[in-house]
C-alpha cells in the first residue's frame, strides 16, 4: 500500500515539486531493482527444477559431468522421459493426493480453532500459571522432533492410530509456533478496546469471536497458509506411521493407501531412482505443482488476507 | 446492547415469549422457584475462562509433545535404555522395570549420569555444538535483516506488490530435499556450475564447494546461502502481516512532522513491528539451533553424511541426537536423549535472555 | 448478551469436559501387563488348522519388489486361505525403527525380514521368536491327513512344503545361527535366509574385449584377478589413455579400435574404426580407471582378505560384540591391507563415489570416466546403458587362498506375537517365501536362491535360460550364473562372508565407511596409522575388554 498515495503535498516551488518527483523515481527505481535483484536469486532454483524437469537423463549427466551446464532447452536435450517416469506402474497419484488433501484441510482446521482459543487465553485472560505454563510451552519447540517421534509413535499405535487419519491431523495438529504468533498479534490489540467491549456487556468469548478474530484476520490467514503447507510437505512422520492400509477403511472392504504425496513420491523413488537426478527432481516438483497453482489461484484472497490494515472502527 | 435483565423471572416484556413457568405448571411439574438454580447468576470466573479455553490446545500438547519431553527426560538418566517387548507401555519407568525383569536382554540398565558425561566429552558433540553455533550467529541475524529489509520495501511499492510476494514466497512451497538436491546441483564444483561461473566473473577460479576435498568454510558459505535462502519467505510473510496491521496514521503524523524516511523506519516501523521481530527472532533462533535436514539435503548423501572426508565436518547437535536415535547400540537411545536435554538447556537459556532484553523493547 | 454469554460458557465447558473424559476412555486400559515372555516354539503345534487366519507383515522394500511381494502373497493366499497384511516402511532403517517402537505395545507383525543386527535388537527386547522348535517338529505336517509327496518333496495339506532347513547355502544360515546361544553353546536359530545379493566386478566390455584382441596390450590390460593386477592394468590403462584426456585448451579425444585417436566420432567412422572410449568430457584428474561403490564394504572385504578379523561376537552376551581390526593382533595385516589401498588411490587407479560426488559410481562409469566397477548385484540396473556393454567378473582377491567376497541382504524372522494358529501361519508363509517359492522371487528381483532347492526350481531353472531383452536382465543373468558357478561353486575357493551382527554393529560400519574416503584426502590424518587409531580409538566402547 504505498504511502504517498492521496495525499497533498505542498511544494513551495515549482523546483521543490521536481526535485521531489526526481527523489522519488529514483527510491522506486532502486526499490525495484533490489527486489528484482533479490527475485533472481529465489527463483533460480525454481527454474533449474523446471529445466531439469524436462531433460533427458543421459543429457543431465553428460552436462554436470562435462561441466557445461545448460540453463535453457536446445534440441539436444529435450525429453519428455521424466514424466513418464513419475507416472508409470501402479502408481496411485490421485490416492496420495486426496489423503494429503484431507489431512491438510482437517488439521488446519484444528490447528486454527486450537491456537486462537489458546492464543486467546495466554494474550488476555488473567489466571494463575499462566507465565510457567506458557514458558514450558516454548520449551517444547526447542526439542528436536525426531526424539518425541519415538514416544509419539507408541502412543498413537496404542491408541490404534497407526495408518489413520487420526495419527496425521492430531498427533502434530497444535503447533506452539502459531500460539506464540498470535499471542503476540492479540498482545497488540489495545486494551481499552477490551474494556469498551466489557462495557458493552460483552464477555470473554464473545469478545474473542466478535472483535479479536476480525482484527487479527492478517494473522489467522497466514497461519491458514503456514499449516496448510505444512501439511502437505510432511514427509518423516507419515512415513512412519502411515505407510499401509487403513484399517477402519478395510473393514469395510476399502483397501485405501494411506500414502501421502511426499512419502507416496518417495517410495515410489528411493529405489529404482537414487542414481537419476533429473527423476527425483521432477517427482519433487510433482508434489511441489499442486501447492503452487492451489497458492496462484487463492493469491488474491491470501494477500488481500494479509495485507488488510488497520483496526477496524 | 441494553437489556437489563431483571430478577423477577420474567425474562422480557415481549409478548411472544414463552411463559415457561405456566407453561410447567400445567403439566403438573412444580419446583419451587426460588430454589431453581438461575443461569444467569453463574458467573464465570476469569481464571476459569483461560483455562477453558487452553484446554482443548492442552490436552493433545500433554499427550503429543510434553508427556514425551518428560519420557526423553527420564530416559537420559537411564543407562543401557531399551523398550521391552510387550511392556505394554510407552513410559521409560514402565519399560526400565520390565528391562529388570527381560532374561533375554543381554544389558544391565541402571540410574545415573553416563550418557551425559559420555556425550559431553565425546569430541564429536563438542564440534557439533561449535557447528550449531555458527550456524544460528551467522545465518540468523543476517536472514532476519534482510527480510525485514525485503518486506519494507515490499510495503512501499504497489503496482507488482502481489507479484514480487508471490516470488519470495516460493521457497516455502517446495520441500527441503528437493530444494538441497538443486542447491546441490548449483554449487557442484566443476567448472561449469552456476557459482564457479558466477565467481569467474571476478577472477576466482573454480572452487570445491560441497565434495570431500571441499574445505570447511566454503561449505559454510554454501550452508548459509541456503539457509538464508529458504529463510527469507516465512519471516518476509510474518513482517508483511505484521506491517499491514500498522495503522497509516502513525505515517502520516511523521510524514507532517517532517521525518525522513530512515527515522520514520528506526522511530515507528521497528517499534510498531517489534512484537512481530521478537517472534520472528525467538523462533528463528530456536530452528537455527536445530538445523538438520537443510544440511544432510545440501550434502545429498544421505541422513548420516555431513561433508568431508569424515562426514562429520558439519554435524550439528541436532544430527548427533538423530544419529544415535537411529542406533540400536545399547547405550545409544540415553545418548540420544541427554543430547536433546542439553540442547534444550541451552536454547532455553538464550530464550529467557532473549526475552530478558526484549522487556523494554517490544511495544504492544 | 450476557445470556449468551453464558450459554456459550456453559456450552465450553461440556465440551471441555466431553474432550476429556473422551481422553481418560482411551488412555485407560493400556496394553498387557508385562509378560516375560517364551520365545521358544517348541510347544508349537504345527498341524493347526490355519485357513482363515490373518497374518501381517513387514518389509523395508521399494515398489518394484513390493509388486512382486503382492503376487506372491496373492498366490500363499489362494494355496492357504491365510490372508496377509502386507505394508512397507520403505527403506530398512525405517522398518528398524517401525518395529523396536512398535515392541512395547505389541503392535509389530507376525513375520519381517531384517539384517543380522537388526534382529539383535528384537532379541533384546524379546519380540523374536526362536525357530528351533518349528524346524524340528515341521516334519508332523507330513504326518497329517491330505499331506502328498511331489518330485521327491513332502507337502502338508495346504499345500505348504515342509522345511528342508539343511537346504539352505550354509554362508546364509551362519548369520542367523551366531546371534543367541543355549546355555550347552549350541547356537539357535533365529531366522532363514530371504534376499541375498554380493557384489561383483563389473567392467566395460568394449574397452576389455577391445585390449584382449590387440597383441600389443593383452598382457598389460585385462580384467584383474588380483589388486596387483588392479595396480598394473590400471597404470596401463592411465597412461594409454593420457594422450586422449581432455585438457583445459582442447576437449579430449576418441579412441578408436585402429587405437588411433580422433576429435569426432565421424572421424572415426570414416576410417572404419568402432568406438572404444569416448573421453571429450573427461579430464585427466576425474579418471579413475577402477571405482568401489560401497566404501565400508571395501574395507571391510578388504581386511578379511588380508587375513584380519574385523570384528568379533561375545559368544557370553548374546547381541554384544567387539570391534578387533586394529588391535595388537590384527593391526598388521589391517594396516597392509589399507597401505595398499592408498597406493591404489595415490597412483590414481582406485576412486570412489565421492570423486565424483556421487553416492554410486555408475554415473562416471557411464561417462567413460572408470572403467571396471564393483557393484552390488542388487543395484545393476544403474549401471548398464545403450551406450557401453559391460559383463561382470569375481572380485579382485589378495591371492588365491583369500577368495573372500561379501554376502548381503536381508533374513526373515517371526515375532511373538499372535494365537498359536497366527504364529504357524506366519512359519508357513516364511517357508513359501524362503524356499518353496525362493526361486520366483529371486529370478524376478535379481537377488539369489538360498539354496540347491531354490536354485533348481523350474522358476529359477526357466530363468536362467531364459533369453533376456534388456541389457539390465542380461547383465543379472550373468550374475546370477557366476554366483552359482563361482561364488558358491564347491571347488572354486570363494567364500561368502557375513561379518556377524550385534547391537551396534551397524554403527561400526557407518563409521569404517569413512576409512576410504580419509585415506584419499589425506586429511585431516595423513599416515594409514593415524587414520586407522582415529577411527579405531573413536570406537572405544566396542573395545574387548581387557583382562
Amino acid at each position: 500500500m504505498a504511502q504517498e498515495a492521496v495525499h497533498e503535498i505542498y511544494f513551495a516551488s515549482e523546483k521543490q515539486l521536481r526535485i521531489y518527483k526526481a527523489r522519488r523515481i529514483i527510491t522506486q527505481t532502486l526499490l525495484y531493482a533490489f527486489l528484482t535483484l533479490v527475485g533472481l536469486f529465489i527463483l533460480f532454483p525454481f527454474w533449474y527444477m523446471i529445466i531439469t524437469s524436462f531433460k533427458s537423463t543421459t543429457a543431465f549427466e553428460r552436462e554436470e559431468l562435462s561441466g557445461k551446464l545448460v540453463f535453457y532447452l536446445n534440441s539436444t536435450n529435450f525429453s519428455f522421459e521424466q514424466f513418464g517416469k513419475v507416472f508409470q506402474g501402479s502408481f496411485n497419484f490421485g490416492i496420495f493426493y486426496l489423503n494429503t488433501i484431507i489431512v491438510a484441510v482437517v488439521s488446519t482446521a484444528f490447528t486454527v480453532v486450537t491456537s486462537v482459543l489458546a492464543a486467546f487465553a495466554f494474550a488476555r485472560v488473567e489466571f494463575k500459571g499462566k507465565d510457567l505454563l506458557f514458558t514450558i510451552l516454548l520449551g517444547t519447540m526447542m526439542i528436536p522432533g525426531e526424539m518425541m517421534m519415538m514416544t509419539n509413535y507408541q502412543t498413537t499405535v496404542q491408541f490404534g492410530w497407526a495408518n489413520t487419519f487420526a495419527a496425521l491431523i492430531f498427533v502434530h495438529g497444535v503447533s506452539v509456533f502459531y500460539i506464540f504468533y498470535l499471542r503476540q498479534t492479540f498482545q497488540q490489540i489495545p486494551n481499552e478496546l477490551f474494556l469498551a467491549a466489557k462495557v458493552d456487556g460483552y464477555g470473554h468469548f464473545a469478545y474473542l469471536w466478535k472483535c479479536m478474530i476480525p482484527i487479527a484476520m492478517p494473522t489467522i490467514v497466514t497461519i491458514l497458509i503456514l499449516s496448510l503447507m505444512g501439511a502437505w510437505n510432511a514427509y518423516i512422520w507419515p512415513t512412519l506411521i502411515a505407510s499401509g492400509k487403513n484399517p477402519v477403511l478395510q473393514g469395510m472392504g476399502i483397501d485405501h493407501s494411506m500414502l501421502l504425496v511426499s512419502n507416496g513420491l518417495m517410495s515410489q523413488f528411493t529405489s529404482e531412482f537414487t542414481n537419476d537426478t533429473p527423476a527425483r527432481i521432477t517427482g519433487s516438483l510433482f508434489a511441489t505443482v499442486p501447492l503452487f497453482v492451489f497458492f496462484l489461484i487463492f493469491r488474491k484472497y491470501i494477500m488481500r488476507g494479509i495485507s488488510r490494515s488497520g483496526i477496524k472502527g | 446492547m441494553t437489556n437489563v435483565v431483571n430478577n423477577s423471572g420474567n425474562m422480557n416484556p415481549n409478548p411472544n415469549a414463552v411463559d415457561w413457568d405456566a407453561r410447567l405448571e400445567a403439566l403438573g411439574i412444580s419446583v419451587r422457584k426460588e430454589l431453581r438454580p438461575k443461569v444467569r447468576d453463574f458467573i464465570l470466573p476469569e481464571w476459569a475462562k483461560g483455562w477453558i479455553a487452553l484446554i482443548p490446545a492442552l490436552i493433545f500438547l500433554i499427550l503429543f509433545m510434553i508427556y514425551p519431553i518428560i519420557n526423553t527426560f527420564i530416559m537420559s538418566f537411564v543407562n543401557n535404555f531399551y523398550w521391552v517387548g510387550n511392556s505394554g507401555s510407552s513410559f521409560v519407568i514402565t519399560n526400565y522395570f520390565a528391562a529388570l525383569q527381560n532374561s533375554r536382554g543381554g544389558v544391565e540398565v541402571s540410574w545415573g549420569i553416563q550418557n551425559y558425561i559420555k556425550v559431553l566429552a565425546d569430541p564429536v558433540f563438542q564440534r557439533a555444538l561449535t557447528n550449531t553455533g555458527l550456524i544460528v550467529i551467522i545465518s540468523v541475524p543476517l536472514t532476519i535483516v534482510i527480510g525485514l529489509l525485503l518486506a519494507v520495501c515490499l510495503h512501499s511499492i504497489k503496482p507488482l506488490q502481489g507479484f514480487y510476494q508471490t516470488i519470495f514466497f516460493l521457497p516455502y512451497v517446495t520441500n527441503t530435499i528437493a530444494l538441497g538436491m538443486v542447491f546441490n546441483a548449483m554449487f557442484s564444483s566443476s567448472a561449469g556450475s552456476f557459482i564457479n561461473v558466477f565467481l569467474s566473473m571476478f577472477g576466482v577460479s573454480p572452487q570445491q564447494w560441497l565434495t570431500i576435498y571441499a574445505n570447511k568454510w566454503n561449505m559454510f558459505v554454501v550452508i548459509v546461502i541456503y539457509s538464508v535462502w529458504n529463510g527469507l519467505a516465512f519471516k518476509i510473510l510474518v513482517f508483511m502481516s505484521g506491517l499491514s496491521a500498522i495503522d497509516r496514521q502513525y505515517y502520516d503524523a511523521a510524514r507532517i512532522d517532517g521525518s525522513d524516511k530512515v527515522t520514520i523506519f528506526r522511530k515507528i516501523t521497528v517499534p510498531l513491528l517489534s512484537p512481530q521481530i521478537l517472534y520472528i527472532t525467538i523462533t528463528s533462533f530456536i530452528g537455527a539451533c536445530k538445523s538438520y535436514s537443510q544440511i544432510i539435503s545440501l550434502f545429498g548423501k544421505g541422513a548420516k553424511d555431513f561433508g568431508g572426508s569424515d562426514k562429520q565436518v558439519w554435524i550439528t547437535v541436532v544430527g548427533y541426537i538423530v544419529k544415535y536415535i537411529d542406533s540400536n547400540a545399547d547405550s545409544a537411545a540415553g545418548r540420544g536423549a541427554a543430547g536433546c536435554v542439553i540442547l534444550l538447556g541451552i536454547v532455553l537459556l538464550i530464550t529467557l535472555a532473549q526475552f530478558a532484553v526484549s522487556k523494554n523493547r517490544v511495544y504492544y | 448478551m450476557k445470556q449468551t454469554k453464558k450459554l456459550s460458557n456453559k456450552f465450553l465447558i461440556t465440551m471441555a469436559c466431553g474432550l476429556m473424559s473422551a481422553l481418560l476412555v482411551g488412555c485407560a486400559g493400556i496394553g498387557p501387563v508385562y509378560i516375560p515372555g517364551n520365545a521358544d516354539t517348541y510347544d508349537l503345534d504345527v498341524t493347526i488348522d490355519t485357513r482363515g487366519t490373518t497374518i501381517s507383515m513387514w518389509t523395508g522394500f521399494g515398489s518394484q519388489i513390493n509388486t512382486v511381494m503382492e503376487e506372491l502373497l496373492d498366490e500363499f493366499e489362494q494355496k492357504t486361505g491365510i490372508k496377509v497384511d502386507y505394508e512397507s516402511k520403505g527403506g530398512y532403517p525405517n522398518l528398524l525403527k517401525a518395529i523396536n517402537l512398535a515392541s512395547t505395545s505389541g503392535s509389530f507383525p507376525n513375520i519381517a525380514n531384517g539384517y543380522p543386527d537388526h534382529f539383535a535388537s528384537y532379541i533384546k527386547s524379546n519380540i523374536l521368536l526362536r525357530l528351533d522348535g518349528l524346524i524340528e517338529n515341521d516334519g508332523k505336517r507330513g504326518d497329517t491327513e491330505g499331506a502328498y509327496t511331489q518330485n521327491g518333496v513332502r507337502y502338508g495339506s495346504d499345500g505348504i512344503m515342509l522345511m528342508d532347513y539343511d537346504d539352505f547355502y550354509n554362508d546364509y544360515t551362519r548369520e542367523n545361527e551366531t546371534l543367541e546361544y543355549k546355555e550347552d553353546g549350541t547356537p539357535h536359530i533365529l531366522g532363514v535366509p530371504f534376499n541375498k545379493s554380493t557384489e561383483v566386478l563389473v567392467y566395460n566390455a568394449t574397452f576389455f574385449q577391445w585390449a584382449a584382441s590387440r597383441e600389443d596390450l593383452r598382457n598389460k590390460i585385462f580384467v584383474p584377478v588380483t589388486w596387483t593386477d588392479v595396480k598394473n592394468v590400471g597404470v596401463e590403462i592411465i597412461n594409454l589413455l593420457k594422450p586422449g584426456f581432455k585438457t583445459p585448451t582442447a576437449d579430449g579425444k576418441i579412441l578408436g579400435s585402429n587405437n588411433k585417436w580422433y576429435t569426432t566420432t565421424a572421424e572415426a567412422l570414416a576410417e572404419q574404426a568402432s568406438i572404444i572410449m569416448n573421453l571429450t568430457s573427461v579430464d585427466e584428474a576425474s579418471f579413475r580407471p577402477f571405482s568401489y561403490d560401497s566404501t565400508a564394504n571395501m574395507f571391510i572385504t578388504l581386511v578379511r582378505q588380508y587375513g584380519a578379523q574385523f570384528t568379533e561376537i561375545d559368544k557370553n552376551r548374546a547381541g554384544h560384540g567387539y570391534v578387533t581390526f586394529n588391535d595388537a593382533e590384527n593391526k598388521t595385516k589391517t594396516t597392509e591391507a589399507m597401505t595398499m589401498l592408498k597406493d591404489l588411490f595415490d597412483s590414481k587407479v582406485m576412486g570412489i563415489p565421492s570423486v565424483w560426488n556421487e553416492l554410486y559410481s555408475s554415473s562416471p562409469f557411464k561417462a567413460y570416466k572408470s572403467v571396471m566397477n564393483i557393484s552390488s548385484t542388487g543395484g545393476l540396473s544403474n549401471i548398464t546403458s545403450a551406450a557401453i556393454p559391460v559383463k561382470a567378473a569375481p572380485i579382485p582377491v589378495k591371492d588365491s587362498n583369500q577368495k573372500y567376497v561379501i554376502s548381503q541382504g536381508t533374513s526373515l524372522g517371526l515375532f511373538n506375537k499372535g494365537t498359536p494358529a497366527q504364529r504357524v501361519a506366519a512359519w508357513k508363509l516364511m517357508i513359501f517365501l524362503s524356499q518353496q517359492k525362493n526361486g520366483y522371487f529371486t529370478s524376478q528381483t535379481g537377488y539369489f536362491p538360498t539354496g540347491p532347492f531354490s536354485y533348481n526350481s523350474e522358476d529359477y531353472q526357466l530363468y536362467l535360460e531364459s533369453d533376456m531383452q534388456s541389457n539390465t536382465e542380461v547383465l543379472q543373468l550373468e550374475c546370477a550364473n557366476l554366483n552359482n558357478e563361482i561364488y558358491a561353486g564347491a571347488d572354486t575357493g570363494w567364500t561368502k562372508f557375513v561379518d556377524p551382527g550385534f547391537r551396534g554393529s551397524a554403527d561400526i560400519r557407518d563409521l569404517v565407511d569413512t576409512i576410504p574416503g580419509l585415506l584419499m584426502v589425506g586429511e585431516p590424518y595423513r599416515t594409514v596409522e593415524e587414520v586407522l587409531n582415529a577411527i579405531y580409538n573413536s570406537l572405544s566402547d566396542y573395545f574387548k575388554p581387557t583382562k
